[in-house]
């Protein structure tokens, strides 16, 4: 009984299936090979989005863009620390022409070199940008709030700081400008106000 | 009958699970090999342009934080509105000496440059070689502060460096 069921399948056609098996597996397995070589071969230099040249790129775009607000010519206010007076507290988006407060859409941002920059440099290339202003309030806390903001940045963003010095006689009305910007006079008792840290946000899009 | 001879069979390839147990094992190792050991193998022939982009980095530092540079220390992009002006018309009129002078120059290997600078609206100056098509091309924009040296007035440029 045995023997003649082992024969029944020598005798049998499926030899032809084992065939199709294998040709179907050895398509898979090159198909596999082709895939990893393929996908293991992208490396942190590899170009995209995520490489390392792109993020040292926007890094020095960005470093430069605050060294050259920062800049004051014969003692002046640098244009870095004009929109920090400017400010008046409210968050502003960028709307596809022109930067406009969060809360009100008719109004637009007046009177800012941080936007007219971001204007000049990241929009046209693209780049996505949030500035937020930073400063440590009476309880020693870290608070920032935002300037200009475009949404999260991506896992591949930038931050790039610098710190703006006011003195009492640069805000004018203390109490004016804290009740609209949040940020308070540090030291009562002398002419120093805060220090403002102006982080721009950069990032691919 | 049939049925019989069947189940009989069946019962016989209950061992089947060794030989799957040896396939994917063998499998898995290849993989794992695959990964290792390929991955590595095409990178050099892929083209790409790191060198360049590094050079055209170190180019950039170079001229604008010190040849073409006022020396403000807090601000290092602030430069010379006449070192620019000289400086692209010797790049145009003295190529290979500027290039000399920048050490972009090898033993067997030179590297080209093309500098440009753009205001908002257009393209403001620009020098160097004209880039070739089909090569790597290593690119670096630097945000510069271009100050006037008599009415001391600045305006704010885009400065691209361009290295093949």
């Amino acid at each position: 009984m045995n023997e003649k069921s082992l024969s029944d399948i020598k005798a049998s056609s499926s030899a032809q299936i084992h065939t199709l098996e294998a040709v179907i597996t050895s398509m898979i397995m090159v198909g596999i090979i082709i895939f990893t070589v393929q996908a293991t071969s992208l490396t942190p230099l590899t170009s995209s989005t995520a490489n390392a040249h792109i993020e040292a790129q926007l890094q020095t775009m960005g470093q430069d863009m605050l060294s050259a607000l920062a800049y004051s010519s014969y003692g002046q206010d640098s244009k870095l620390k004009e929109d920090v007076q400017n400010w008046n507290g409210k968050e502003y988006v960028w709307n596809g022409s022109a930067y406009q407060m969060f809360a009100s859409e008719s109004t637009a941002l007046q009177n800012s070199s941080l936007a007219d920059t971001l204007l000049m440099v990241a929009v046209p290339r693209g780049i996505a940008h949030n500035v937020h202003f930073a400063w440590i309030d009476d309880d020693g806390i870290l608070r920032d709030r935002r300037y200009i903001y475009n949404g999260e940045p991506s896992d591949n963003a930038v931050i790039i700081s610098k710190k703006v010095l006011l003195s009492d006689n640069d805000v004018g009305n203390l109490s004016t400008f804290y009740a609209s910007t949040r940020i308070p006079d540090a030291d009562i008792s002398t002419d120093f106000y805060n220090i403002v840290d102006v982080r721009m946000t950069l990032w691919r899009m | 009958m049939h049925y019989y001879i069947y189940t009989e069979i069946m019962d016989e390839k209950g061992q089947i699970t060794i030989d799957y147990l040896i396939s994917i094992t063998i499998f898995l190792f290849a993989v794992i090999f695959v990964f290792n050991y390929t991955s590595g193998i095409f990178t050099p022939f892929q083209s790409n342009s790191d060198e360049v982009t590094l050079i055209a980095d170190r180019v950039s530092t170079t001229l604008v934080e010190k040849r073409l540079s006022v020396g403000d220390e807090g601000t290092p992009n602030l430069i010379d509105e006449s070192e620019v002006d000289s400086f692209f018309t010797e790049l145009n009129g003295n190529y290979d000496t500027v290039i000399d002078s920048l050490g972009m120059n090898g033993s067997y290997l030179r590297y080209d440059l093309n500098v440009t600078l753009e205001n908002s609206t257009a393209l403001t100056d620009s020098a160097g070689k004209i880039i070739p098509v089909g090569v790597n091309v290593g690119q670096t924009k630097r945000i510069v502060l271009l100050r006037d040296n008599i009415s001391g007035n600045t305006e704010t440029l885009t400065m691209s460096f361009r290295v093949w």
